[in-house]
C-alpha cells in the first residue's frame, strides 16, 4: 500500500429532508470512519447537510445507459429478492447522480435488473448501485455537532460582502463630483 | 494486416463520430464511456494542473494567516485557504476517474515534473497583496471555472460547479478589501495600487498563451472541454476589471491600454511572454520556495499518515475491506 493513495470511498450526501441523496464524489482514507470525516471536511464546509454516507469504491457498481439497454427486456419479469441496493441515476445531459429509490438483489447484476424494472428511462446515462450493507453513515443524532458549525460561518457566503452596493455608492459619488456636462 | 488496420480505423472513426454526436447533443461523457485517447490525455493534463494550482495556491496566502490585521480578516482567510485544499481534493478525484492516481499526481508535483499555475510563483509582499489575490487571481479563476462548469466531461464539470459556487466568496472578500483600501487614506490607496502594479500582468498570463500560439484550443473547444478561447476569457476579465478599477480611482500598469468604442472593451498592450516562460521554467521569484514548502508539508505529514494506517490495520477495518 502506497503512502498517500489509500482506499477510495464514494461519498453520498443528503442536504435537506426534501432533497434526495446525491453521489457527490470520492475521498481517500485508511478506513471507513476516517472516510466519513474526510467527506465532511471536503464536501460539507458550508450548510446544508443532514446525512453523509461513505462506501468503499469496490462496493459501488456503475453501468452506463448504453450498457444496460440490452438487459431491459429480460429484466421485466424479474423478482425482487436478496439484499437491499440503493439506486442512483444520472440523466445524460445533467451532472447530478440522485437517489431514485431502493431495490433488492441477490447479486449486483440481479439488483441492476430490479432497478431497470423499476426506474428505466432511455434518458438515464449512468446507473449506480450501492449495497446497503457497505454503507457507513453519519448519525442523525450527531447532525448538530457534525454539520452545525458550518451555519455560523456566514463569511463563507459571497453575499456576506456588500461589494455591489459599495461600488454603486462609489459610482454615484463620482458622478456627483464630475463637472456638469450640459 | 493492412485490411485489419483499415477495419480498425473505420471502427475508430465510427466511435469518434458517435462520441462527437453525444457532445453536440449536450450529453456529459462519464468515466466508463468510450473517449478518444487525446480527450483523456488533455483532461488529465488540465485537471491535474488545476488540482496542483489549488494546493500550491494555499502557500502565498497561508503565510499571511498569522499576520491578518483583524480577527474577522483572519477567519475569512483561514476559511478561504481551507477551501483551496478542498478544491484540490475535488480535482485530484476528478482526474482519478480517468485512470491517473492521486499518488502519481502528487509525486509529479513534488518532483517538479508537473506544473501548477504560474501566478503562485510570485510573492505576496503586503496585506494589500492578499486583497488583490482575491480580487484578481480568484476573479480570473472564476472566469475560467464558470466556463469549465459546462465541460463535456461529467466529473470535471461537477468539480467546477462546486468550486465556482465556493470561489465567489474568495473574490468578493478580496474585492471588498480593495474597495475599502481605495476609499481609505492616501497611504492605503498607494499600497493597493502597488499590489495592482505587481499582480496585473501575471494575472493576465493566467489565461494561457494567445489563441494563435495555443495548439490544443480547437480540439478542446470541439470536444466541449472548453467553450471559450484563452483570449476570449482574458478579454472578459480585462474589461470587467478595468472598469471597476477606474471607478475606484485606481489604474492598471499598461501604457498601451485603450478603449475600443465599437466593442466596448478595454484592449491591453502586449503581454511579456518571455517573462512567462522564464517563470514557468523555474526562474520566478518564488518557484524554489513554493516547492520547498510543499515538500516540507508532505514530509511533515508522514507520521500522521503512518499513524492513521497503523490504527486502521489494528482495528481491522483498513483498506483490505
Amino acid at each position: 500500500m502506497s503512502d498517500t493513495q489509500w482506499t477510495r470511498y464514494y461519498v453520498f450526501k443528503k442536504d435537506t429532508e426534501k432533497t434526495p441523496f446525491e453521489s457527490c464524489g470520492t475521498v481517500h482514507a485508511p478506513d471507513a470512519e476516517l472516510a466519513l470525516q474526510n467527506a465532511r471536511d471536503v464536501f460539507v464546509r458550508r450548510p446544508n447537510c443532514l446525512e453523509l454516507w461513505a462506501v468503499p469504491a469496490d462496493q459501488v457498481y456503475t453501468w452506463s445507459g448504453d450498457e444496460v439497454g440490452a438487459l431491459l427486456e429480460s429484466s421485466m419479469g424479474f423478482e425482487d429478492e436478496g439484499e437491499v441496493y440503493h439506486v442512483f441515476l444520472k440523466e445524460r445531459r445533467k451532472t447530478q447522480h440522485l437517489l431514485a429509490g431502493s431495490v433488492r438483489g441477490v447479486t449486483p447484476e440481479h439488483a441492476l435488473r430490479a432497478a431497470l424494472k423499476a426506474f428505466f428511462s432511455a434518458e438515464i446515462g449512468v446507473w449506480r448501485l450501492v449495497p446497503e450493507r457497505a454503507v457507513l453513515r453519519s448519525e442523525r443524532s450527531e447532525q448538530p455537532s457534525w454539520f452545525g458549525p458550518a451555519y455560523d460561518k456566514l463569511y463563507r457566503q459571497p453575499n456576506f460582502y456588500h461589494t455591489d452596493s459599495l461600488m454603486r455608492e462609489i459610482r454615484r459619488r463620482r458622478g456627483e463630483s464630475k463637472p456638469d456636462e450640459d | 494486416m493492412e485490411a485489419k488496420t483499415q477495419t480498425q480505423d473505420s471502427a475508430d472513426e465510427a466511435r469518434l463520430a458517435e462520441f462527437q454526436a453525444r457532445i453536440d447533443r449536450g450529453e456529459k461523457i462519464e468515466p466508463g464511456d468510450w473517449m478518444p485517447p487525446t480527450y483523456r490525455r488533455q483532461l488529465v493534463r488540465m485537471i491535474s494542473q488545476h488540482a496542483h494550482s489549488e494546493i500550491v495556491g494555499m502557500l502565498p496566502e497561508g503565510g499571511w494567516i498569522t499576520r491578518a490585521p483583524s480577527l474577522r480578516r483572519k477567519l475569512v482567510l483561514l476559511a478561504k485557504v481551507q477551501d483551496e485544499a478542498g478544491h484540490g481534493e475535488y480535482l485530484y478525484h476528478a482526474a482519478e476517474t480517468l485512470g491517473a492516481t492521486r499518488e502519481e499526481m502528487i509525486d509529479d508535483l513534488l518532483s517538479g515534473k508537473a506544473k501548477y499555475s504560474n501566478i503562485f510563483n510570485y510573492p505576496a509582499l503586503t496585506w494589500a497583496d492578499i486583497a488583490i489575490i482575491g480580487y484578481f487571481v480568484d476573479g480570473a479563476a472564476i472566469v475560467n471555472q464558470t466556463m469549465l462548469s459546462r465541460c463535456s466531461y461529467g466529473p470535471y464539470a461537477r468539480a467546477n460547479i462546486r468550486i465556482s459556487a465556493e470561489e465567489s466568496f474568495h473574490m468578493q472578500q478580496g474585492k471588498e478589501m480593495v474597495i475599502k483600501m481605495a476609499m481609505g487614506e492616501q497611504e492605503l490607496k498607494a499600497l493597493v495600487q502597488d499590489a495592482i502594479n505587481r499582480w496585473w500582468w501575471p494575472t493576465l498570463m493566467m489565461f494561457g498563451l494567445p489563441d494563435a500560439e495555443s495548439p490544443n484550443s480547437p480540439a478542446l473547444i470541439r470536444w466541449g472541454i472548453k467553450t471559450k478561447t484563452n483570449d476570449e476569457l482574458r478579454q472578459l476579465f480585462v474589461t470587467r476589471t478595468v472598469d471597476e478599477l477606474h471607478d475606484l480611482g485606481l489604474t492598471v500598469p499598461d501604457p498601451d491600454l485603450r478603449y475600443d468604442e465599437e466593442s466596448g472593451d478595454w484592449i491591453s498592450g502586449p503581454i511579456d511572454w518571455d517573462e512567462f516562460w522564464r517563470v514557468v521554467n523555474g526562474d520566478g521569484p518564488c518557484n524554489r520556495e513554493r516547492m520547498a514548502a510543499r515538500r516540507k508539508a508532505h514530509d511533515d505529514g508522514q507520521w500522521v499518515r503512518e499513524a492513521l494506517e497503523a490504527y486502521a490495520q489494528r482495528e481491522g477495518n483498513g483498506s483490505s475491506l
